[in-house]
């Protein structure tokens, strides 16, 4: 019915995901990372297309739109015209009043050897500048954060698909068949909710796995956990005379039934799993001087601290996809990044809450080998308006998917690089524009997954996360 | 192709008909058949670019056609030799192994050598294109004979046997008694049959016995829970827009409700689509009350409420229509036609444009339904309002004309204030005071009383919110919340009589004053009515009066408000090129699909603008005309989906998607047929229950159940299939003793925008501590409950017309550790507790759980477990703990959650 390929890997799949084998498989003696092909199952660890320059991913998404022109895309005429009106045609559609362009409250230097331009409110990250690759020419996700939200994760704002993670589980099945593919830490439920990190039409099986409940505000770190992990009532004991019951009887009855045995054996993986997640989640594993690093000592790091000590410890695990959510809400913002107004108090707090965090992530993952082979992404579903956005109160900026900035670090990506531009005001992205996309053609590239080969029959198409657009930004590769 | 936005809908049709009206004789394209297998090879490796679409093809090569395909093409070459492979560019070119290969080898679709040998063949064999089996306009289809027709129940049973035969298979066994029950049960109902029902059938001697069972089940309300939620299913049915913001759809449960009714009812099924797509049009010979509700089927898909650009959102919002009224009824993907012709299908983007204009002329909205009960309660309450209000206006015009008993006058005639008299809008015609804004307003009337006593004081004034003031007579307060009342507006048609005070005056000038800060409501004018032997009676009715029409407007019923459509005024769409509203091409007039209804030529819509209707009538009369229209598609693919429901597979395992990459019938003569009987059965859902259940196709005993090989593609055998999330649920309160059927009237306590995780977490309690039948809890789209959602529950974003099965170890912790399956578990066991001893508290477990006595060795194992359980705990009601956690463990079998 479908090519080759497709049918081949879908009939596969779709038989050994109704057999079950869950999050992982029939590796059950392995709890640590296993590059496994002997393993089998719809999460079995697959290859890539072609060689892959990471194997994982650590998406750290800023809900609510950092502004670029703020924080990491300095323009000179911006500064200079300060108050004018902007001297070409705005966007034909807008989410807020605007008024005149509005000079960036910081002052930007250059960071590290390559002299990566960073705004002053960066006091950690320019120590790992010379890793970070800037794509400063972002664009085309939408004017409103839930058609964004859901473009920048699904590479559509209107109709249901899969997420890049989900993807990619689907694409490479995963290392660890004890932990799920792909687990996102805090993920709000506004904007798509979990449509952003949701399968679609794939397998369930390559649903992202929330660590806490989505919520608005997002759960804080310390409080989030995985669903039913825990039995309220039941020793371990107790559950195991439970599932050796269920094997008697299922030898009285179902004997020979591979179905059955294969759900039976979902249970006993379940069973493991009670063990395997709250170890991956013990944070007190780490030492003293790591939390410390990451700033899990001090109030307004504690929360992204802990994300990103998790994201680190679920990498080291062998998980395929990681996303981390910075996406609370501020007094003044419902959104965390979402400076319609006060843009020089929000985005403070924002930077000083992640700015530490984040360079540890980055330090820690180099100082273990690990951020050669994982792709680190930092950044949010827009970008924010080089003019000021008209209103009472103290200064702030509209959404803006004109153009705008996310960066990239490890992985086989350039370090202290800048590819692409916005243009001398920061509104429209100019130089080698990058769509959402292509942005997924990249990540997919960069897994060694070739985007127009990634896809999976739907409708009556072959459906991939890119649509039938994106071209990989090959430049920004090391 | 299209070249002309002059013509009508029929004629570009015509053009387009000719793509796949092909050289030879229409054929049903069966299993024997080469081009089956190879129009898909093609569709899949070749059409992207030498198809349909026009727009993308190359050399201008159609390789669905055999005239294109067998023509010398510009370069002398002929793509498909009939006969001779050897000299079809075809064959050359997908087994070249320089740059000339194709597929291009970037595309990743080059063909295997498998396909290839498909394809020569098919040439050598003299390359005969046949008709897709949907575009065959009048299919013929007589059952087959059989050589064994002992075991044929009903004419369907025919098809089935025959190919049977034709594999040389033997007769497969049928259901035992027991296993059919439970089949039936959980089929019609969605729950088990209780242990005396399983033993009242077990026992019933009678030929009828089985046919009785059906009967009563489609009696039943079950019947239409259990159903409504699979038709649920591919209406896409949520509680909220889902997306991006994740407003509630307050109302949509009606149309929810109605579905269950409809089903109940057995409404035909012509008619239940007719209503969905314009219940609000139809001719008073066919509307029911209800029938607007049905229009939800178009209100309640997702929509992207916050996108900023509106012409974006409207297209997108009649895209999803688009999408979900090709699948769900049509069995097509015609949305796929909004950026490009279909890849595949004959259906060119001037067909999409064509039904967008219909629904580009429909706006949503919120519709009063006129429920009969309704309309007969307001009548008679407005009779008599009418009445009482006559009798006031005789007893007023008769106080007028006692002598001294009236005193009225105009409130802007006042003797001292500091207000301003509005003679315009607000007091246009009757000239009204109220404040200037904000300030302490204060006014005065002196009233000369010819005799002291006491009198009633009556203001009429109008009042869209409360302004309430001070109301004193001669320097006393006689009210302190006087003027209070809200009449539902500012404007002279909301001014109303209030009855503010009783209170006795002094003869002579009397000063009456009303103060009140800082706005005041639309005085118009006061009276006072002196209370006197003379009228007392005649005051005392007037209070009466008051007091009976107070009451009877409280007793005014709402109107039913539900979530529905409208006309908007018509317009036809233009094409956006590449899908982009920010290109649009050429208008094209409103129309049809025409790929679901070959041969037919619709009935017109008026093209004209200016008209007054969008021709959603007319496309709810053509989707359900057999003969005109594609009444036949519409009836295959219900057909098709109610044989899916029942059998887990259907006769073409694509229910949304008939077309070409689609799956094929397996059995087509057999779905013609029974979608021929479907309609000359005046589309009852219901008789088409019977004749399937009633089939001994349908009671075939279970494949793993029996351990025998069955083949699912020949229905030979019934596949086990495992409970959808819902009758999970709904099994477990059902044992429980706790599951409430009753219908919910209201969206149920859940939020859906802007949710806290407090909210979340509330959400999930409001289902996990609900008793409702699962069918009525409400659908939050993208934070659907999590107990459905890991059992595969559809996302409720598009039409879903086959639910997945998946076993994944989330189900397991959740079955293992869900407090809700742990309670359902504790209250089950609490009911058999009360049986006497161990041996027949687990017997009376088994027959609950799985309608069957539990065998030596399963008894022994379960005595096992419970003393093994027992010795884990330490403290008291020890048998009591352990018997829950062995009803906990019966939970978790395989048996419970599948049906044989």
């Amino acid at each position: 019915m479908w090519n080759n390929r497709g049918s081949a890997q879908v009939s596969r799949r779709h038989t050994l995901s109704s057999m079950c084998l869950g999050f992982g498989g029939l590796a059950f003696q392995s709890l640590l990372a296993q590059e496994a092909s002997s393993v089998q199952g719809p999460l079995a660890a697959q290859q890539p297309h072609f060689a892959a320059r990471a194997k994982r991913v650590i998406f750290l998404f800023m809900h609510g739109g950092p502004s670029h022109v703020d924080t990491f895309d300095p323009k000179p005429q911006l500064q200079k015209d300060d108050g004018k009106k902007l001297p070409f045609e705005g966007s034909r559609v807008v989410f807020a009043n605007r008024g005149n362009l509005k000079a960036s409250p910081w002052k930007f230097r250059p960071c590290g050897e390559a002299g990566l331009p960073m705004s002053q409110l960066w006091q950690h990250l320019p120590a790992v500048a010379d890793d970070l690759c800037m794509i400063h020419s972002m664009c085309e996700t939408n004017v409103a954060h839930g058609g964004a939200c859901m473009k920048l994760h699904t590479g559509d704002e209107a109709q249901l698909r899969p997420c890049m993670g989900s993807w990619v589980s689907y694409g490479l099945g995963t290392e660890n068949q004890n932990l799920p593919s792909f687990i996102t830490i805090c993920p709000t439920s506004l904007h798509g909710g979990i449509d952003n990190f949701g399968p679609a039409f794939l397998p369930a099986i390559h649903a992202g796995v929330p660590l806490g409940t989505p919520g608005y505000p997002n759960t804080p770190a310390k409080d989030a956990t995985f669903d039913f992990l825990k039995n309220s009532g039941r020793t371990r004991l107790q559950q195991r005379l439970q599932l050796d019951l269920l094997r008697q009887l299922h030898q009285s009855r179902g004997a020979g039934d591979t179905e059955l045995e294969a759900r039976l054996q979902s249970f006993e993986l379940a069973f493991r799993m009670q063990t395997a997640a709250p170890e991956a989640m013990d944070i007190s594993a780490e030492s003293r001087a790591t939390q410390q690093k990451y700033g899990l000592d001090q109030p307004e790091t504690q929360n992204f601290a802990r994300e990103c000590l998790l994201a680190r410890r679920f990498a080291e695990r062998g998980v395929r996809f990681i996303q981390v959510s910075h996406a609370h809400s501020l007094p003044f913002n419902n959104e965390q990044w979402d400076q319609h107004s006060h843009l020089v108090r929000g985005h403070s707090i924002n930077v000083r809450q992640i700015d530490q965090p984040i360079t540890a992530l980055l330090t820690d993952l180099k100082e273990r080998g690990l951020l050669d082979d994982t792709l680190v992404i930092w950044g949010g579903e827009f970008g924010r308006t080089p003019t000021v956005q008209s209103g009472k109160g103290e200064f702030g900026r509209d959404h803006h998917p004109e153009g705008f900035t996310i960066w990239m670090a490890g992985g086989g990506v350039k370090g202290g690089f800048r590819y692409g531009s916005t243009d001398e005001y920061g509104y429209y992205a100019t130089e080698n524009r990058c769509t959402i996309h292509d942005f997924h053609a990249t990540l997919l590239h960069i897994l060694g997954l070739d985007h127009t080969r990634l896809t999976y029959p739907q409708s009556g198409r072959d459906i991939r996360l890119t649509d039938v657009f994106g071209n990989v930004a090959t430049d920004i590769l090391a | 192709m299209h070249n002309s936005g002059s013509l009508q809908p029929a004629c570009f049709r015509i053009s387009a008909i000719v793509g796949i009206l092909i050289l030879n004789a229409p054929r049903v394209a069966g299993e024997d058949s080469g081009y089956a297998t190879v129009s898909r090879i093609l569709a899949q490796h070749c059409l992207e670019c030498h198809g349909p679409d026009a727009s993308q093809r190359e050399a201008e090569l159609q390789l669905h056609l055999a005239e294109s395909s067998t023509m010398p093409l510009e370069s002398g070459q002929t793509a498909i030799v009939p006969g001779h492979p050897d000299q079809s560019e075809l064959i050359t070119r997908v087994t070249a192994v320089d740059d000339s290969r194709m597929p291009p080898e970037k595309s990743g679709r080059a063909l295997n050598d498998s396909e290839v040998e498909l394809l020569r063949n098919w040439i050598a064999n003299g390359a005969d294109f046949e008709q897709h089996w949907t575009q065959i306009s009048n299919p013929t289809t007589d059952p087959p004979s059989v050589k064994d027709s002992s075991r044929v129940q009903q004419t369907l049973d025919r098809f089935i046997i025959a190919q049977h035969e034709a594999h040389s298979l033997p007769p497969f066994e049928t259901a035992d008694r027991v296993t059919l029950i439970r089949r039936v049960w959980f089929d019609l109902a969605g729950l088990p049959p209780t242990p005396e029902r399983v033993a009242a059938f077990v026992n019933d001697e009678s030929p009828d016995a089985f046919a009785n069972v059906v009967d009563e089940l489609l009696a039943s309300p079950l019947y239409g829970q259990r159903w409504g939620r699979h038709w649920m299913d591919v209406v896409r049915y949520g509680d909220s827009n889902g997306s991006d913001e994740n407003h509630a759809y307050p109302l949509a449960w009606h149309y929810r409700n109605y579905i269950i009714d409809a089903l109940n009812d057995d409404l035909p099924f012509d008619q239940f689509v007719r209503e969905q797509l314009a219940g609000d049009l139809l001719t008073d010979k066919e509307k029911r009350p209800t029938s607007v509700t049905g229009t939800g089927f178009l209100a309640i898909g997702t929509k992207i409420l916050a996108e900023r650009d509106p012409v974006k959102k409207q297209a997108d919002i009649v895209d999803e229509q688009i999408d979900t009224i090709g699948k769900a009824l049509l069995g097509f993907t015609i949305s796929c036609a909004r950026c490009h012709d279909h890849k595949f299908d004959p259906i060119p983007t001037a067909d999409y444009y064509a039904l967008a204009g219909i629904l580009h002329s429909t706006t949503q909205s919120t519709v009063e339904v006129p429920l009969p009960d309704f309309e007969q309660e307001t009548k008679r309450i407005r009779t008599l309002l009418d009445e009482i209000k006559a009798e006031q206006k005789r007893l007023n015009n008769q106080l007028q004309k006692t002598p001294g008993a009236v005193i009225e006058r105009e409130a802007e005639d006042f003797d001292r204030a500091n207000v301003p008299r509005i003679l315009d809008g607000y007091g246009k015609g009757i000239g009204i005071i109220s404040d200037p804004g904000g300030q302490k307003n204060f006014v005065e009337w002196d009233f000369e009383i010819p005799q002291a006593g006491e009198y009633l004081i009556y203001l009429r004034y109008a009042a869209e919110a409360s302004r309430p003031g001070v109301l004193s007579l001669n320097g006393n307060v006689v009210r302190n919340d006087a003027v209070s009342k809200i009449t539902g507006g500012w404007y002279p048609t909301h001014q109303q009589w209030f009855q503010e005070s009783k209170t006795a005056f002094r003869a002579g000038r009397n000063t009456l004053k009303f103060t009140c800060e800082p706005t005041m409501s639309h005085i118009d004018r006061l009276r006072l009515v002196r209370v006197s032997k003379d009228n007392a009676r005649m005051l005392a009715r007037v209070e009466q009066l008051d007091r009976q029409q107070k009451q009877l407007e409280k007793q005014m019923p709402a109107p039913m408000k539900v979530m529905g459509v409208g006309d908007r005024s018509p317009m036809n769409a233009k094409i956006y090129l590449r899908g982009s509203h920010l290109d649009p091409g050429r208008e094209i007039p409103r129309g049809f699909p025409w790929v679901a209804a070959p041969g037919r030529s619709p009935a017109p819509i008026p093209t004209d603008t200016a008209s007054s209707t969008s021709g959603r009538l007319q496309l709810a009369q053509w989707i359900t005309a057999p003969q005109a229209g594609a009444g036949h598609q519409l009836a295959r693919v219900i057909v098709n989906r109610v044989w899916q429901w029942h059998f887990g597979r259907g006769i073409v395992t694509t229910p949304n998607n008939f077309g070409l990459q689609g799956a094929l019938p397996t059995h087509p003569d057999l779905l013609n047929w029974l979608a021929t009987e479907f309609i000359r059965d005046r589309w009852s859902l219901k008789n088409l229950h019977r004749r399937i259940l009633l089939s001994s196709t349908w009671q075939q005993a279970s494949v793993t159940r029996i351990g025998r090989q069955g083949r699912p593609e020949l229905f030979y055998g019934f596949q086990r299939r495992r409970l959808e999330a819902e009758a999970i649920r709904d099994t477990l309160l059902f044992h429980a003793g706790r599951l409430d059927t009753n219908p919910a009237k209201s969206i149920g306590g859940v939020k859906s925008q802007d949710p806290t995780p407090e909210d979340l977490q509330r959400n999930e309690d409001v289902h996990r501590h609900s008793e409702k039948r699962s069918v009525f809890l409400p659908v939050v789209r993208s934070n659907t409950y999590r107990f459905f959602s890991l059992f595969d529950f559809p996302n409720a974003n598009t039409s879903v017309g086959r639910r997945g099965t998946t076993t994944i170890p989330t189900q397991a912790l959740l079955m293992m550790n869900d407090p809700f399956v742990m309670d359902q578990a504790q209250h089950l066991a609490k009911r058999v507790l009360s049986s006497s001893d161990k041996e027949t508290m687990v017997r009376n477990t088994w027959l609950r759980l799985f309608s069957r006595a539990p065998t030596k060795k399963e008894s022994k194992e379960a005595a096992l477990f419970l003393r093994k359980y027992s010795n884990t705990i330490g403290s008291e009601n020890t048998e009591e703990q352990a018997f829950i956690a062995l009803c906990h463990s019966l939970i978790l079998s395989s048996e419970f959650i599948h049906v044989e």
